[in-house]
């Protein structure tokens, strides 16, 4: 049997060089990847918790309404996009937006704090219909089991 | 006077070092986005809203109370057994007569009070979509063989047409 010469060769050296060009490329997907918060949300939104839910499949052109208590006052108000808003201006609100954005087919994500009363939920879809937005997407977090 | 002039260059050795400081700022300032949730489609809106009517054993009523107690057909249960009762009510197996003839003529009523939590509203309407998304699922492999998540737009055309979502909602009116 052979036993094999121990070589007296210094261990290669790992090169460098493309390092930058790896680390470069993590740093432009996840420049890419990032979707920097448009709004600050001015309410307590606590969310409900459900199983089945599901992804929205266009990110891109929604509005979004925030339900809850404000932080200043503590009663519950509607933010639409990034202003505070009463219920009737908001058909106007999505209007405008939609001219703005020259699409038909906006949908809302919609989040509402737990403990807001059904009342004033039903008013917003109300309006919400009447604005005829009607796709919209109730955020919800994951149900433990 | 002239001097000599060398370009200088530029030294590269701390590219690595830069990338990875803006590397680690992304990394830290990225929240993933966790847009996830119920999707609902709502009904277009008519100044005179109409007032269904439907035979009555076709219809599946909910009603929430202000309590957040849930009564379904006049019985108060507990939210947990929803899907199961909606499954029942829709499949009707054992073909009873206070249930629908056919799956496809099930309506859903929910109606709920002013003063209603949204939290009990939303897990009432998640768990009626789990009701009906597991019969169209299970219709789904006994037809199709998969899913219905991964069924083709025609095909969840007919199963959709078999198992309608039907969901009517309204507010106690006082």
């Amino acid at each position: 049997m052979f036993v094999k010469k121990k070589s007296n060769q210094s261990t290669p050296s790992i090169s460098t060089a493309s390092l930058p060009d790896i680390v470069f490329m993590l740093l432009f997907f996840f420049m890419v990847v990032t979707v920097l918060k448009s709004h600050t949300i001015r309410m307590e939104t606590r969310l409900p918790e459900t199983t089945d839910r599901t992804k929205l499949s266009n990110k891109n052109k929604v509005n979004y309404i925030y339900i809850g208590k404000t932080y200043n006052d503590q009663k519950d108000k509607l933010q639409f996009n990034d202003t505070v808003l009463k219920l009737d201006q908001l058909k106007h609100a999505i209007l405008k937006n939609r001219v703005l954005n020259g699409t038909k087919e906006l949908s809302t994500v919609i989040k509402i704090d737990k403990g807001v009363k059904m009342s004033l939920v039903n008013k917003v879809k109300l309006e919400l219909r009447k604005a005829d937005a009607r796709k919209i997407h109730y955020i919800t977090d994951q149900e433990k089991t | 006077m002239r001097r000599k002039r060398t370009n200088p260059t530029i030294s590269a050795g701390s590219m690595a070092d830069i990338a990875f400081l803006l590397l680690i700022f992304f990394l830290v300032s990225t929240t993933i986005l966790q847009d996830k949730g119920i999707s609902v489609i709502l009904p277009p809106y008519d100044k005179n809203e109409i007032i269904g009517q439907a035979p009555d054993r076709n219809v599946l009523d909910i009603k929430v109370n202000g309590n957040n107690k849930l009564l379904v057909e006049n019985e108060l249960i507990d939210i947990e057994n929803l899907a199961d009762i909606v499954i029942e009510f829709i499949s009707n197996p054992s073909k009873e007569k206070l249930k629908p003839r056919s799956p496809d003529k099930a309506i859903i009523s929910i109606q709920h009070d002013a003063d209603t939590d949204y939290e009990t509203y939303i897990q009432v309407y998640a768990r009626i979509k789990r009701g009906i998304d597991s019969l169209r699922d299970t219709y789904a492999t006994e037809n199709f063989g998969t899913n219905y998540t991964v069924l083709t737009r025609k095909q969840k055309g007919v199963v959709a047409g078999i198992y309608p979502f039907k969901v009517s909602e309204s507010e106690f009116s006082k």
